[in-house]
């Protein structure tokens, strides 16, 4: 079982839209993947056409319990089934705040269900809690949308600062550059330089496309939908830079 | 995992009841229509098929589908015009690792050919999302006469939408004439009327302790018989080297019951059988010896160092030239009358009935299971005896004469299994097949230095590669002479457990019938 998050500070900068669709693409080649919809926002299980989890409690995230395990669901594609979120999972701090081994319970809940999938793909809330320590003690690898833009880039290193205080292993953290747009002088500036300064940084840059934009109204991952599109194929190119990463290991 | 698939056939007229079902009680739309013709290949004996697994070829593409997988496949995509028979020609992977340990040295054969037409319909809820497929398959195979048809109806359940399946299953249900098969392979098997393979080269016969002697071991030579005619034509098709090999054990087997039931037989036919199937045994003697150096190819090169490895072309492009002599003149045996002719004449004797009287043959009315007990006994005892004069300096010959002993007393102990206790006889084989162990490898390694020795005799000094050859020959022979001795010396401590007290005990518990009259 490999642990991907998509994870970012900031709200809004195509983290569920690339959760989805890298999850697509993993279980294309196969390999058994599980989406975890962790963003009380629900919008990963929106996009799937799966109804929030009515009786699914965040408790059970914290407690390994076998409800959650009776929550998944398959979707339309092969190989890839989906955890939905719940508006209970809004209370996961304060759960989490009161259980043992606050930091580390929620890899404990993954590792007790998740066995049978190759791959566990958390689409993760934003902000720092207890909730995103949890997932960067679960992870394998932490996926980090950034959009190309100086107050991006600066929620980039306020994680990176948060890792070095926490002593997390910072090597887990890989950024890729999101919802660019090359008309705008600054995203141009900062798909210039940050390839040259930033050696974590996944090559593919995701663009900022219609054809993403409107996954709310087809319901779809992008390559599902519309397969021969320029959204589908950069997603299916990102996810080959994240097996190369974790090739490497 | 992905909830298992629900399978269902039926006649292909009822594919229109099932779209009318769906479209009448369901949501449901076609999601996706697929035409493909389908091979379904299986070993000679269904060695995939009893191990729960199944093969099917599209086009280029072979999915090897294992038990409780969940419907996914392990796939091997081959080249345009490969057709790959052997696990070892499929390319690397987790395909080709899970096919080898399940068919070994079997090729894979056809089984079954058919055009599948499939139309995966989704049923979807108010949102738009798939609770449940149904996917059905038009079936059809062979040809004008021969041609059969029928619809396979799958449902496809998908997790965590159990109530959706549920309804499906129960609809699916109401439909005359459609029954449930345990997979999809026994469905399409149903639709081609097409049996699996109850060949088994090592049958078990059906016998009782109060059988005449005589009786049970007609049973037994007729189902070794059968044995030997069900593998002739893949021997002569040259379908994989297991027929020949199959062939032989039941052709030793025989003799070995004609040699070892003394007076169950007049002496005149037992002598007469007896050196018919030793000319049998014969006439494939070379092609066995052939088949197995050209399958210890990659071992015997595995032992060499890279650069070495080239001075093996020559001897093994000699042994490939050789088999295919051989193949013509083993073809050439079999299409003439002799087989034919013994096989008959066999059959004819094993079905007859008893003459009147037992001149000759004092044990044929005897009981079976005391005398399978005294020819045991008495087997066990000369191994006991011949192994126990075996020291490290003891010539090979002596080592052989005890492998052969020891076969004897194998095919006795599995000839008459039935006739004692399971887990006992279970647990003497298991101990006496170490043994065979043993002394088979020491075997194999004194035969084939021998013969690499002659081969490297045999080297004319001038050929252009004749160093690198005989420097290949020479390292083989000297790991080769390394391994013997090391066998050699192995040898005593297998012995000694096999000839313990725990051995020696079970047989004599098992065989032994105090107040029997000794012959």
């Amino acid at each position: 079982m490999i642990v991907i998050a998509l994870y970012n500070i900031k709200g809004g900068v195509g983290k569920t839209a690339a959760a989805v669709n890298l999850a697509f693409e993993a279980a294309r080649d196969g390999k058994k993947t599980l989406l975890v919809d962790l963003d009380p926002q629900g919008s990963a299980s929106y996009y799937f056409r799966v109804r929030p989890a009515k009786k699914l409690k965040g408790k059970q995230l914290v407690s390994a319990d076998d409800k959650l395990e009776a929550a998944i669901r398959g979707t339309d594609y092969p190989h890839l089934d989906l955890l939905p979120a719940t508006f209970s999972f809004r209370k996961l701090d304060q759960l989490l705040d009161g259980a043992k081994h606050s930091k580390t319970r929620l890899g404990h809940t993954l590792a007790a269900f998740g066995g049978d999938y190759h791959y566990v793909i958390l689409d993760c809330p934003p902000n720092i809690t207890l909730a995103s320590e949890n997932v960067f003690n679960a992870a394998d690898w932490i996926v980090v949308p950034t959009i190309p833009t100086t107050l991006s880039l600066r929620t980039w290193e306020q994680l990176n600062r948060f890792f070095a205080d926490k002593r997390l292993p910072e090597g887990k953290l890989r950024p890729f550059l999101s919802m660019a747009e090359t008309r705008k002088r600054m995203h141009r500036e900062v798909l210039d330089e940050l390839p040259e300064t930033e050696p974590r940084l996944l090559p593919t840059v995701i663009p900022y496309l219609a054809d993403i934009e409107q996954m709310g109204e087809y319901r779809a991952p992008v390559a599902a939908a519309r397969p021969h599109s320029r959204g589908g194929r950069a997603y299916r190119q990102l996810w080959r830079d994240i097996e190369a990463v974790m090739a490497e290991g | 995992m992905e909830p298992d698939q629900l399978h269902f056939h039926g006649p292909p007229e009822l594919a229109a009841s099932l779209v009318e079902l769906l479209e009448r009680s369901f949501a449901a739309r076609i999601e996706e229509r697929h035409h493909a013709r389908v091979r379904c290949l299986d070993t000679f004996e269904w060695l995939l098929y009893h191990a729960g697994c199944t093969l099917q070829q599209e086009d280029r593409t072979f999915r090897l589908y294992l038990p409780q997988s969940g419907g996914a496949a392990l796939a091997a995509v081959v080249g345009p015009r490969h057709r790959p028979r052997f696990w070892w020609e499929f390319p690397e992977g987790p395909f080709r690792g899970a096919l080898a340990p399940l068919i070994g040295l079997r090729a894979l054969i056809p089984i079954m050919d058919l055009v599948a037409e499939s139309t995966t319909w989704q049923i979807v809820n108010k949102d738009d999302k798939t609770l449940v497929r149904l996917r059905l398959t038009l079936v059809q195979t062979g040809e004008g006469e021969e041609a059969r048809q029928g619809v396979l109806a799958a449902i496809m359940p998908l997790r965590g939408y159990d109530k959706a399946a549920d309804r499906l299953l129960k609809a699916v249900e109401t439909v005359a004439g459609l029954r449930p098969a345990a997979s999809r392979f026994d469905a399409l098997r149903a639709i081609t009327g097409t049996a699996p393979s109850t060949y088994s080269a090592k049958p078990a016969p059906p016998l009782v302790p109060d059988l005449p002697a005589v009786e049970a071991i007609k049973i037994i030579l007729r189902q070794l018989l059968a044995v030997m005619r069900a593998n002739v034509p893949g021997i002569v098709g040259d379908i994989d080297t297991e027929f020949l090999h199959d062939f032989r054990v039941a052709v030793r087997r025989t003799r070995a019951a004609l040699g070892q039931m003394k007076g169950v037989f007049t002496p005149t036919v037992t002598e007469h059988f007896r050196q018919e199937f030793a000319r049998l045994g014969q006439l494939t003697n070379r092609m066995r010896d052939l088949d197995v150096y050209l399958l210890a190819e990659n071992t015997f090169r595995s032992q060499l160092p890279e650069t070495l490895r080239p001075g093996l072309d020559p001897l093994f492009q000699r042994l490939a030239r050789q088999r295919r002599a051989e193949l013509r003149r083993l073809r050439a045996a079999f299409a003439g009358p002799d087989f034919d002719r013994l096989s008959d004449e066999w059959k004819a004797f094993l079905t007859a009935p008893l003459p009147a009287g037992d001149a000759g043959a004092p044990n044929q009315r005897q009981p079976i299971q005391p005398l399978a007990a005294r020819f045991i006994r008495r087997r066990f005892k000369a191994i006991i005896v011949t192994g126990g004069k075996i020291t490290p300096r003891s010539p090979a010959a002596d080592m052989h004469r005890l492998r052969i002993q020891c076969k004897k007393l194998r095919y006795l102990l599995e000839f008459f299994t039935v006739l004692f206790p399971p887990t006992e006889m279970k647990q003497l084989i298991k101990h006496l097949k170490q043994l065979q162990d043993n002394l088979g490898e020491f075997n194999d390694l004194s035969v084939q230095q021998e013969y690499l020795h002659q081969h490297l005799d045999g080297l004319k000094p001038t050929a252009p590669d004749a160093v690198l050859q005989a420097a290949a020959l020479g390292g083989l022979l000297t790991g080769m002479a390394a391994r013997r001795r090391e066998v050699h010396d192995q040898f005593a401590a297998v012995f000694a457990d096999f000839s313990g007290v725990e051995t020696t005990a079970l047989f004599y518990t098992l065989f032994d019938h105090p107040g029997e009259v000794s012959p």
